[in-house]
């Protein structure tokens, strides 16, 4: 990934300190990935301050020259779905956002909102959630499949499903005209002969 | 070049402006999502994260502390 760089395994002071300035780097991206994840400020915050805390201390581990944006967003998801999610201390998004939504149809008529938008992820799997969210953060697919471990094919498969989704909850059901069968061809005079005429 | 209006003031009906819509739906929801995502980037940083890293440091220098926060990627 081009926003972060590094190169030396972290077991130096100096390699340390890269890790560190890596590590702020990816803040911001963290507060957005874990803020897709369960759709609370405070919440996500929790939950990317404890990732961090979780990287830092693992970054032994790290292999330099690898993805260092798909490992901090996999450790990150990977304390959401475990600890966090088993331990009921995250909830999986925002319970009276996914209230509103449940009550509240789309906007109708007017542009488009970021608010319906959200409201619109709330709807969706946490699976498709989070592989809609990952591919517009710049992760390719393969990345996704990284951070999620699943196959390529099961990231196509759930973007795919959450993108129809998503659309369909913004756009709300198709026009009637638009699903109506089209107009039969007008019928022609026929003769005696079964010639049409005219 | 001024778009041609028809008789409603629009340029294409409200028929035409619902099959636009349609036809870029992807493309609206995409920029919507990386809109959502950009906007949680460009928040200030809480000062507690960039404190973070030190007071794992601390702990994990204090007596008793170790490792056990790691974690395999």
């Amino acid at each position: 990934m081009s926003d972060v760089t590094l190169a030396r395994r972290p077991q130096s002071p100096e390699a340390d300190r890269i890790f560190r300035r890596d590590l702020v780097a990816i803040i911001p991206a963290l507060r957005a990935f874990a803020r897709g994840l369960c759709g609370n400020r405070d919440l996500a915050d929790d939950l990317a301050q404890e990732a961090l805390t979780k990287a830092w201390a693992a970054r032994q581990s790290y292999t330099p020259g690898t993805n260092f944006r798909a490992w901090m967003f996999r450790i990150l998801r990977n304390h959401f779905y475990t600890t966090a999610v088993v331990a009921k201390r995250f909830v999986a998004y925002d319970p009276e956002l996914a209230e509103r939504v449940l009550t509240t149809p789309a906007t109708q008529g007017g542009e488009r909102t970021l608010y319906d938008l959200q409201r619109g992820l709330a709807t969706l799997s946490a699976e498709q959630r989070e592989a809609l969210i990952l591919l517009e953060s710049g992760l390719q697919w393969d990345e996704i499949a990284t951070v999620t471990g699943v196959p390529l094919g099961t990231v196509k498969s759930r973007i795919t499903r959450g993108r129809v989704a998503l659309k369909r909850f913004m756009e709300g059901p198709p026009d009637a005209d638009a699903t109506a069968a089209p107009p039969a061809p007008p019928r022609l005079a026929r003769g005696a002969d079964g010639v049409p005429v005219g | 070049m001024a778009k041609r209006l028809d008789r409603t003031g629009t340029t294409g009906g409200t028929g035409g402006a619902v099959r636009t819509r349609r036809s870029i739906g992807a493309d609206y929801i995409s920029a919507g999502l990386r809109e959502l995502w950009a906007a949680v980037e460009q928040e200030p940083v809480p000062e507690e994260f960039l404190s973070i890293l030190d007071m794992a440091d601390a702990r994990r220098a204090a007596p008793g502390g170790g490792e056990r926060d790691g974690e395999q990627a």
